[in-house]
């Protein structure tokens, strides 16, 4: 026997309670066919506020109507551990979430069971109207955090109408769940509201010779007065109808939502008292649960009357279905579905949106043809029975439950530490040795993003970091002046290289082939003993090629390329890179501006597929970090933004900056922290440095320095200290820089760069002293 | 009359080239009324990859022609915003208007406080899930769903091919927080659907002389025709499998195809459907032309029995629309169709064609084998199809709202203040310009001294700019 959980709100139909509620009946709507199925149930509902008596327990647990019925408070609802152990010990093949707001639980609970939620009417078009009602947007975000960890967290989705499905394939095509997996599954089905198969019976006059006299038109309004509710229209065209008919009259019961909807029933009452016809209008306000279809059995007509919005056009309306259960025929807006298709089968009425003359021109006529209203109703009770049963319309879900299955795209995300064992799929064996694979693969990559999300997660949560208001790359010293760019400015390619023999070729073939063609490329060799510079000057002629004798260091190599440059822009690249078409043109197009002094590149992992830099971040005690580092590249980054620095490895600048800013600093050569320096220094001039997405490097990290040797923990840190000790003053490094320092040695830094690091602040130590005179003597002379 | 930049893809009906494809058929679609009603356009056309091959063409070509200023740009150039915004500034137009969803993209990056219709000619997230499939890659999604973030947050009114997709749109607008309390009543939407193309100047160039019959295959034949790309997706499994079984039963049935690969697109469906027909018994009766230019089409069409388009079950078929169709009951071409966007469904309920279920070889096999026995029905029905067309899918009745749009563009409710309210980026941009100002500021007491930095200040104040004057 297949088991269910089903997640809902209560009260349910049955309950004994004063007000019935689309989202119970909508579990019960569920629940029923596959309960006569012989699906085994347990219901876990979440209780709607203040229709239970206060001395309620916060948990009920009764066994009726064939199935386990947790009535639960809200505190009850949310307590993961008790939905989890609920959960565990039932073991259930499929779990149901009826109504979007049943799906808080799920967001906790580890299972491996597929899960269909049902989105009970457009939750965004419910909170568009909410924030229309009341004049505020801030439901909205509420709205669709619900929203989207449903749709995230779903395998399969019912609506009410096939509008709302197509808006729902919308939303999850934003959500990226529209992918190659999904490709021909079928998301979203349309489970249309029903009615209940037993038919109401007038048992007591609640009307008619009480409160109105027999011979009335009754044209009744039950339920709520909700944010769609088109109470102007309603007015007019009731007013209009009773001045021409002495007969017509509106009955009404039903009123405000407390909670949703506190203005619209009250400013309806206002126009009613102002009336002159007001002693026509019975507002009779909530009456009992068990006494509403006795109003049904004792009007002539069921009103419903939209606004033209889209919670009206996605959604359905319980009331009309409840109504046809009592034989009441309808005249409702055509605006959703259910009230668009109810008059095409000739089984309730139209009338145009908005429209208070043809409202009450349609009054008027149906109150001159009662008989044939009459028989409306019957035709309408009738088509109910045969189309809109709880049987009929969850065929598609009663199918399901079969035999569930996951969303294609869910397949290899199945949770390990659930205790749903008894679900299996086919391809699981597969599934898992893959995963162990891939596991294996990336263990390295993952330790790596790990700590790379904890420095990242340091950095939103510290107020020091680059960003922060107190940085001093934010400090406003504005002394830079703008520097325009001529139009298809000559841009000079510097390339510092030493013993690049294995990686030159790939570099300067992408230089030369590229589409930007306004470039000079001047080649530095730094006393390569490979042979490189015999290589260039071969195999490259066109490029102008300078060889120091010995090695000098990347940065005084940069400087001596950037002395040969002669045009307005230079775009600086590594031995080990390789540019792709179009990337010149876009650093350009981002250097236009006068204020951006330097532009960087996305630079990628020789896969091309991961993400390697896409601007940088520095922070408090000077270690850097690169956003979107070793992330798959599915255009996260695909904006161009202000960035503390970018990357030395490809990166452009204005010529006319090394005259505001001067040019690399020597003290960090051999290399690291030149390229950060020079952008700290540009930023504090006034000038933007910008990450441009579309410009796009490829590069195999330091084959010069070699990344991660015992060389790069000794410069890398160096460099470090040096930047700050240059940029910073004694006070930030007693009190801030020392804090984090201490920190990052304790927690974050492997052991083997301990050494590394010592021998740095070591070779350093003698910059603190000069840190400290050089702040004492700014005081003393300030 | 309104100044409109209307932003479109290449090539254009009229320009009678190799592979016209949908895109430019529907900036056709949203030129071709615009201009009758006397509004000054300027279009600015990308050139599709596939057609722009040829190594003459210039990076830029414009030409002006009465109301209409017309510039033909590689994508290169599209792509240079700052070049669009250049054309932007200099025609000052009083809207824009993006016809399909790339440049639909471009117009949404222009800095311009002017209003912007933006067309999704087809949901792109349902394209990019069935362009992933055929890829095998997922990368398609993320970066199409850049471009449509980017449409969706600028746009003031959005149109869509079909009801399907105005739903899946307003699903996404939600999405964006652009269903929000302004915007309440608003209608963001409006469905254009495909049109048949007025193109007279083609269809007066048509060859008189057969270029099927008695040339490709016999003149007794019964011609099953292709027309266009080969796209994602086209399910050309079913349609092997089911040509495979109608021509072992009659002799005389052949598979013409004209189109073929989509370059840059779908560069695989059609190969796959090539390398299928190489080892095919009946391969000599499958007729591929490949791409052949626009008016010669017309020729195929008219000697052709019937036109058949199939899709695979996707939400791109689901939610969008088929020119092909348009362009068949248009040429009173009777149709077979698989039963799944708006289009076809529009066949079917009006009997304007014959459908069958997506990916049911065996109910494509008997719709083929009852139209080949069957001719007197298929003609009822292109006639029905073609006076059905006329009458409600011309370029002119199809984009009635954007006509009345034109008219008196106005910015969505929520966009009616530069700043979004909501927008995290407004405190930044005042930074920058704040910055700026101060920057400017020290120059011109460096450059210029304090009095003329006292007049610069003046002329940058509102309401004491006169005073400088």
């Amino acid at each position: 026997m297949t088991r269910l959980l089903v997640f809902g709100l209560c009260p349910l139909p049955f309950e004994n309670t004063s007000k019935n509620f689309g989202p119970g009946i909508r579990a019960w709507q569920f629940i029923k066919p596959v309960l006569d199925q012989g699906v085994e149930v347990i219901l876990l509902a979440n209780r709607i506020p203040f229709i239970y008596p206060d001395e309620t327990p916060d948990e009920v647990v009764t066994d009726s109507h064939g199935f386990r019925f947790y009535n639960m408070a809200d505190t009850v609802f949310r307590n993961s551990s008790r939905i989890q152990s609920i959960h565990d010990h039932f073991k259930p093949d499929a779990i149901l979430a009826a109504t979007l707001f049943a799906c808080v639980p799920l967001s906790g609970l580890k299972t491996a069971c597929p899960v269909w939620i049902d989105l009970f009417g457009h939750v965004m078009a419910e909170a568009q109207a909410k924030a229309f009602c009341y004049q505020d947007n801030s439901f909205l975000e509420h709205f669709l955090n619900h929203q989207l960890t449903a749709l995230q967290r779903g395998d399969i989705f019912s609506t009410v109408s096939n509008a709302q499905a197509h808006a729902t394939i919308g939303e999850l095509g934003l959500l990226k769940r529209l992918t190659a997996e999904t490709t021909g599954y079928n998301f979203c089905h349309t489970i249309p509201c029903a009615m209940e198969p037993e038919l109401y019976r007038h048992d007591k006059t609640v009307l008619r010779g009480v409160d109105i006299p027999e011979s009335a038109f009754v044209v009744l309004w039950s339920g709520g007065y909700n944010t769609w509710t088109d109470t102007e229209t309603l007015f007019s065209g009731l007013e209009s109808a009773m001045a021409q008919n002495p007969d017509v009259w509106f009955v009404s019961t039903g009123g405000q939502i407390d909670g949703h909807d506190e203005i619209t029933y009250p400013a309806f009452c206002k126009k009613v008292r102002n009336s002159k016809y007001s002693e026509r209008f019975v507002l009779k306000g909530w009456v009992p649960k068990h006494d509403v279809h006795n109003y049904y059995f004792e009007s002539n007509i069921g009103i419903n009357i939209d606004k033209y919005m889209y919670e009206g056009l996605f959604g359905s309306k319980n009331r009309i279905l409840d109504w046809m259960r009592a034989g009441l025929p309808s005249l409702v807006g055509e605006l959703c579905e259910l009230s668009v298709e109810l008059p095409l089968h000739g089984v309730a009425y139209g009338y145009p949106l908005g429209d208070a003359c043809a409202l009450s021109a349609k009054i008027l006529e149906l109150a001159n043809n009662r008989d044939s209203v009459k028989a409306t109703g019957l035709k309408a009770q009738k088509y109910g029975l045969e189309n809109l049963t709880f049987d009929k319309t969850t065929l598609i879900f009663q199918n399901w439950i079969k035999s569930p299955v996951k969303a294609p795209d869910k397949m290899i995300c199945i949770n390990e530490s659930s205790g749903c064992d008894n679900v299996r799929h086919p391809n699981n064996q597969l599934v898992l040795q893959l995963e162990h694979e891939l596991k294996q693969k990336n263990g390295h990559i993952q330790d790596l993003e790990k700590y790379i999300h904890h420095l990242e997660t340091e950095f939103h949560k510290s107020k020091t970091s680059m960003q922060g208001a107190d940085l001093p790359a934010n400090r406003p010293a504005i002394t830079g002046q703008p520097l325009p760019l001529s139009k298809n400015p000559l841009v000079s390619i510097v390339i510092v290289t030493w013993n690049a023999m294995e990686d030159i070729d790939t570099c300067l073939q992408s230089v030369i082939s590229h589409d930007y063609l306004n470039t000079e490329c001047i080649i530095v060799d730094n006393g390569s003993s490979d042979g490189t510079p015999n290589h260039i000057s071969d195999n490259y002629p066109q490029l102008v090629l300078h060889r120091n004798e010995n090695n000098k260091g990347f940065t005084h190599g940069v400087n001596q390329g950037l002395s040969k440059a002669g045009g307005e822009v230079v775009f600086l690249l590594n031995q080990d890179a390789a540019v792709k078409p179009g990337l010149l043109q876009e650093l350009v197009n981002v250097l236009s501006d006068e204020w951006v002094g330097i532009a960087g590149c996305k630079i990628l992992h020789p896969d091309e597929k991961t993400l390697q830099h896409a601007g940088g971040i520095l922070h408090k005690n000077g270690l850097t970090d690169h956003f979107g580092a070793n992330e798959m590249d599915e255009g996260q980054w695909d904006e161009n933004k202000d960035v503390c620095y970018v990357t030395g490895a490809a990166f452009a600048f204005k010529t006319g900056l090394l005259f505001e800013i001067g040019g690399f600093d020597p003290r960090f050569s051999p290399a690291y922290y030149e390229e950060l320096d020079f952008c700290y220094r540009a930023i504090q001039s006034g000038y933007r440095v910008v990450y441009c997405h579309k410009a796009v490097a490829i590069h195999r990290e330091s084959t010069s320095t070699g990344k991660f040797s015992s060389r790069f923990y000794y410069l890398y840190p160096r460099n470090r200290l040096k930047f700050i000790l240059k940029h910073f003053s004694f006070k930030y490094l007693l009190g801030t820089f020392r804090r984090f320092e201490w920190r990052w040695i304790r927690q974050h830094m492997p052991r083997e760069q301990l050494i590394p690091l010592i021998r740095a602040y070591t070779c350093v130590s003698h910059r603190f002293v000069w840190a400290f005179f050089r702040d004492f003597k700014r005081k003393v002379i300030s | 009359m309104s100044k409109v930049l209307l932003l479109g893809l290449n090539p254009l009906p009229t320009q009678n080239d190799i592979c016209t494809l949908a895109p430019g058929k529907r900036t056709w679609q949203f030129l071709n009324p615009l201009l009758k009603n006397g509004h000054r356009v300027c279009l600015i056309c990308s050139r599709h990859l596939a057609a722009q091959q040829k190594s003459d063409q210039k990076l830029v070509n414009a030409e002006e022609h009465g109301n209409l200023i017309y510039y033909s740009v590689t994508q290169s150039v599209f792509e240079n915003i700052h070049w669009l915004q250049r054309i932007h500034d200099h025609f000052e137009p009083d809207c824009i208007v993006g016809a399909t969803v790339y440049p639909s993209y471009m117009a949404a990056q222009l800095n311009s406080d002017r209003p912007l219709w933006a067309d999704l000619f087809g949901h792109i997230m349902a394209e990019a899930q069935t362009k992933s499939k055929v890829f095998t890659d997922n990368y398609y999604v993320a970066r199409l769903w850049n471009q449509e973030k980017a449409i969706l947050d600028r746009a003031d009114v959005l149109s869509v091919v079909s009801q399907p997709q105005e739903y899946a749109t307003i699903g996404e607008l939600g999405a964006r927080f652009r269903l929000n309390r302004l915007t309440t009543g608003y209608q963001f939407t409006h469905v254009i659907p495909c049109s048949i193309s007025n193109t007279t100047t083609i269809e007066k160039t048509v060859p008189e002389k057969s270029l099927v019959r008695g040339v490709h295959v016999p003149e007794n034949a019964f011609i099953i025709l292709w027309s266009g790309g080969y796209n994602t997706w086209t399910d050309v499994t079913t349609l092997f499998s089911a040509l495979e079984e109608v021509f072992s039963r009659f002799s005389n049935v052949y598979f013409v195809s004209t189109g073929g690969e989509i370059t840059s697109h779908d560069e695989i469906t059609y190969k796959q459907f090539l390398k299928q027909i190489q080892n095919s018994r009946y391969r000599s009766r499958f007729v591929m032309r490949g791409w052949i230019p626009f008016n010669e089409v017309a020729a195929y069409v008219r000697e052709s029995n019937v036109g058949i388009n199939i899709d695979l079950f996707s939400y791109e078929g689901i939610l969008g629309s088929r020119n092909r169709l348009m362009d068949w009951m248009h040429s009173k071409l009777p149709i077979i169709t698989s039963e799944l966007c708006e289009l076809s469904k529009v066949i079917k309920k009006h009997s304007l064609g014959i459908t069958f279920q997506p990916e049911n070889t065996s109910e494509l096999v008997d719709v083929l084998c009852q139209t080949i026995t069957n001719s007197v029905m298929l003609e009822s029905f292109a006639e029905k199809a073609f006076d059905y067309c006329n009458r409600y899918y011309s370029a002119d009745a199809t984009t009635k709202p954007l006509q009345e749009w034109v008219v008196s563009p106005e910015k969505a409710p929520d966009h009616v203040d530069y700043f979004r309210p909501d927008s995290f980026s407004v405190p930044e941009t005042f930074q920058h310009l704040f910055r700026h100002y101060k920057a400017s500021i020290v120059n011109n007491i460096r450059s210029g001294g304090l009095v003329h930095t006292a007049q610069w200040i003046l002329a940058r104040t509102p309401g004491l700019r006169r005073l400088t004057r």
